[in-house]
């Protein structure tokens, strides 16, 4: 579904990916790791085309994004709920989900795409006229996932989703990007959780230093103990 | 204190503060949306005046209707001027600086241009009701107060319409909230910018009328109107339209008492001092940054 | 630059040096060298329609002169630069002008303030500055080099008005003043009359406010005027804030028995822009269009014919009287030394369009009591009595 060719992503003079290539699979959930710097938020802003990369290619569907801007990508179904959740704070709950809408044609189906995420995350539908700065890390957290959904996404791209959330929350916020998963959502995520995160999904990258350093499926991961010690700090 | 020159002076310093607001709001706009301090705002502000003046001293055409009128003119023009000068800007480091730098020489030029055109004497728009007011037992509603006053509210809440209630005004409020998360969902920067700056200019020419019904102008007076934007910008909260109006009531309310109660050497002392106690004390205004 | 170029220019510099030297004529060097005369003018920013009025009346003056074989012999020019309304702008090029430039004769100009700042510049060098100075202070800082062709004295500036109230019968005259006077020293110099004369009158001085530019409302003004009961109102102030106040005055439906406008309604505009309404106001002026003295016919033909004016504006005047008044120092003298021009301008009479003048030790003229009034938008003068162009208005009618 998605595949990465050789990715080279320069910030002025400092370089933030190097050859990084990878391929998703339609319905696939795929974990990114790595520590802080590693690059995995500019992977996900490269591939959403906020930042353009300077060599390497970004496949969808066989169709490459190369000069794309981030509005056509989200048309294509490719969304992102980025790091820090960027909520618009001032805007209620409702108004931050009917922005993840914006674009014309999910604009058509909003009202129907506002009930799917409300029957998902029915405690936001209480909160619909509430300001979304003004509600917890968590429910935060739900609607920024609620807003990419709102999106119709067929890459769902979550960066930290639990970053910063109690663990409570955080185990909601797995149990519904799992569930998603199931009901056929092809979903990367970007997380320091590690071994929350190896246990849902089916593939993992790790990166390092702007680079792949190894991949392989999750399952096996856990169970390597050179990886234990070395990557995942277990 | 006499009641009816205390209430007098309040009706007319709410009104006056009201027209100053609606002038004020998109300066207040581009700045909190766009970080672009639009120094030449109101010398938008001013070509809607001195078009209102051609129209009704050629052919008669009411203030009212020019003000009608300039709006989609103006936002024409103010989408053309993006374009060409402030879309560029966007890759500058500083875009506040840079902005003010640009938009302050765009002002001379402009300024420079209505001299060419109107030249440098004062103008004065005088529709036949210019000195005319609706008397009310001991006070005097000022036809050209009321009108100003009149076409400020009609600016300013479909202004907040349109933020509030469309698609693309909900664009606007989110690109200034969170310019990365709305670049995700779609929204395109450079046009949302672009009617923006151009829904900002296109209120300046309606608040250049308002005010030249209130005062005389001349290609220089937008110097002074500039004062007073920042005044109710900073009072208001940058990028706050509703904050603006309350700034421009509030700016009414002080203005009107000074005058009523003290020597009228403090009047602008009081006012402009209020702005240095905000910029020190409440840099983001009495109602905050908020849409 | 090659180093032949440089070898002319020298050649050249020493071709001048020496026929300089040899004290030969100018004349003998081909065409009689131009006077140039300079100084600033606030062409741009606020001072702006002042300042291009002055430089038109100016210009005028030297294509009369040089049609007329030039002053001793020789051509004038102007060079003028453009002090953007600016006074520290407008003292540098005076600098420039003498330290620089080293211009022959220095050119007046510029109302008010800079006028002012500029004096002091000129007595420093010894250049005669013929301008309308900075009212009486300026006049009185012991300058020997300045003079007031006319000058703009705000201080004289009702003189006229109260000369010609005081003929009215006592019953007859307004008992109780509202003044209103911005806070700058053009408009405080306007006290001098109010003071004098109200006390000499015996008019009380109901209100006496001052108020600071800009003006943001004149309603309550005119609310506190209307409620005490004052028949004089006195707007010492500019164009913005007297129109303001007028405008007030009208739509509040305040008629006094006499309105007087000191500063913002003897520019054009005001005629121009308030119509009707800015009919009845008393001014003063030190110079008027339709003064019987030489010239001044010659000077309304020409605007009306160039500009399509009836009577030229004030400041075309003022730039061409001051004009005429340098031009006599200058023959008078018969030299281009300026110690020797102010000399002869402190001992003879010069004859301009505002009529014959003799200067005082501090190089100003007998007061002037020349009062105006804008009757069916036109600016009448009313006083003095025998010069007057029209009987005046008054009390002034209600408003329509």
């Amino acid at each position: 579904m998605l595949e990465i060719d050789g990715l080279t992503v320069a910030y002025g003079k400092m370089t933030a990916l190097r050859d990084v290539s990878m391929a998703i699979r339609a319905d696939d959930m795929v974990a990114l790791l790595g520590g802080n710097g590693a690059g995995k938020s500019t992977l996900l802003n490269t591939i959403s085309g906020l930042v353009q990369p300077e060599k390497g290619e970004i496949r969808w569907q066989g169709q490459s994004l190369r000069g794309l801007g981030p509005d056509i990508i989200c048309s294509l179904g490719i969304i992102q709920v980025p790091e820090g959740r960027k909520l618009f704070p001032a805007m209620t709950v409702e108004e931050n989900l009917l922005m993840g809408a914006y674009l014309p044609a999910a604009r058509k189906v909003r009202r129907q795409s506002l009930d799917w995420v409300y029957s998902h995350m029915p405690h936001l539908a209480q909160r619909r006229r509430q300001r979304a700065g003004s509600l917890s890390g968590g429910e935060q957290q739900m609607v920024a996932i609620g807003r990419a959904l709102m999106a119709r996404p067929r890459l769902l791209m979550l960066d930290e989703p639990s970053l910063g959330l109690s663990p409570r929350a955080s185990a909601e916020v797995f149990a519904i990007v799992s569930n998603l998963n199931r009901e056929g959502m092809t979903t990367i995520i970007v997380s320091q959780e590690v071994q929350e995160t190896l246990s849902i999904t089916s593939y993992a990258y790790v990166m390092e230093n702007g680079g792949i350093a190894l991949h392989g499926p999750s399952a096996a991961l856990r169970e390597d103990p050179e990886i234990k010690k070395s990557y995942l700090g277990l | 204190m006499d009641p009816v020159l205390v209430i007098q002076s309040l009706i007319s310093g709410v009104m006056m503060g009201m027209v100053y607001a609606l002038l004020g709001v998109g300066f207040s706009l581009t700045w909190g949306v766009m970080h672009v301090i639009h120094i030449s705002h109101a010398v938008f502000g001013l070509l809607g005046a001195y078009f209102a003046y051609t129209l009704l001293t050629l052919y008669g055409v009411d203030p009212v209707v020019s003000a009608m009128v300039s709006t989609p003119l103006l936002f024409i023009v103010a989408c053309a001027v993006y374009q060409v000068l402030i879309r560029p800007l966007t890759k500058a480091r500083e875009m506040v600086v840079a902005s003010m730098i640009l938009t302050f020489g765009l002002a001379i030029i402009l300024e420079n241009l209505l001299v060419l055109v109107w030249k440098a004497d004062p103008r004065l728009l005088t529709p036949s009701y210019a000195s005319e007011s609706w008397i009310i037992g001991p006070f005097y509603l000022q036809y050209p107060h009321l009108i100003g006053f009149a076409l400020s509210l009609v600016g300013i809440s479909s202004l907040y319409v349109f933020l509030k209630k469309t698609t693309t005004g909900m664009a606007v409020r989110a690109a200034w909230q969170n310019q990365e998360a709305a670049r995700l969902y779609g929204v395109n920067l450079f046009r949302i910018s672009m009617i923006t700056f151009a829904l900002a200019v296109s209120t300046a020419g309606a608040g250049g009328i308002s005010l030249a019904l209130l005062y005389s102008f001349e290609p220089h007076s937008h110097n002074l109107w500039l004062i007073y934007l920042f005044l109710v910008v900073i009072v208001g909260g940058v990028g706050n339209v509703i904050g603006t109006a309350l700034a421009g009531l509030i700016i009414g309310v002080i203005t009107g008492l000074s005058m009523a109660f003290l020597p009228y050497q403090w009047v602008n002392l009081i006012t402009f001092g209020l702005l240095m106690v905000f910029l020190i004390f409440r840099p983001h205004g009495l109602f905050g940054e908020v849409g | 630059m090659g180093k032949k170029k440089s070898k002319h220019a020298f050649l050249l510099f020493f071709l001048i040096g020496v026929c300089l030297t040899a004290g030969l004529p100018a004349s003998v060097l081909g065409a009689a060298k131009p006077i140039v005369i300079g100084g600033s003018l606030p062409l741009t920013g606020q001072y702006a329609e002042t300042g291009q009025w002055i430089e038109r009346g100016m210009r005028y003056w030297a294509e009369e002169v040089n049609a007329k074989g030039g002053l001793l012999g020789r051509p004038v020019e102007f060079k003028i630069y453009d002090d953007q309304s600016e006074v520290s702008k407008a003292v540098t090029f005076a600098e420039k002008a003498i330290t620089v430039d080293k211009v022959d004769l220095l050119f007046g100009g510029y109302p008010g303030t800079a006028a002012r700042a500029v004096m002091a510049v000129a007595e420093k060098h010894k250049y005669v500055y013929v301008s309308m100075g900075g009212h009486m202070k300026s006049f009185q800082q012991g300058y020997t080099y300045s003079f007031g062709a006319p000058p703009l004295m705000g201080e004289w500036w009702y003189e006229g008005f109260f000369q010609w109230l005081a003929t009215l019968p006592a019953n007859q005259r307004p008992k109780r003043a509202a003044v209103y006077t911005i806070n700058n020293p053009v408009g405080l110099s306007l006290m001098d009359s109010i003071n004098r004369w109200t006390k000499k009158l015996g008019i009380q001085v109901v209100i006496n406010e001052k108020y600071n530019a800009p003006l943001a409302d004149a309603t309550p003004l005119i609310v506190k005027a209307k409620q005490l009961n004052c028949d004089l109102l006195f707007s010492n102030g500019f164009f913005p804030d007297g129109v303001t106040t007028i405008k007030a005055a009208k739509a509040l439906n305040y008629n006094p028995k006499a309105i007087v406008q000191g500063i913002g309604s003897v520019i054009p505009a005001w005629v121009k822009e308030l119509g009707r309404d800015g009919d009845y106001v008393f001014s003063g002026t030190s110079l008027y269009n339709k003064l019987n003295y030489p010239g001044n016919d010659k000077l309304n033909a020409y605007v009306k014919k160039k500009y399509g004016l009836d009577g030229y504006p004030l400041y075309f005047g003022f730039g061409y009287a001051w004009m005429q008044t340098l031009e006599q120092g200058v023959r008078g003298a018969n030299s281009l030394n300026q110690t020797k021009i102010r000399d002869w301008l402190k001992t003879h009479k010069v004859h301009t369009i505002a009529g014959p003048m003799t200067f005082d030790k501090n190089g100003l003229p007998p007061p002037i009591n020349f009062c105006t009034q804008i009757i069916d938008g036109k600016v009448e003068l009313i006083w003095p009595k025998n010069i007057r162009t029209r009987e005046p208005v008054y009390p002034k009618p209600a408003w329509k």
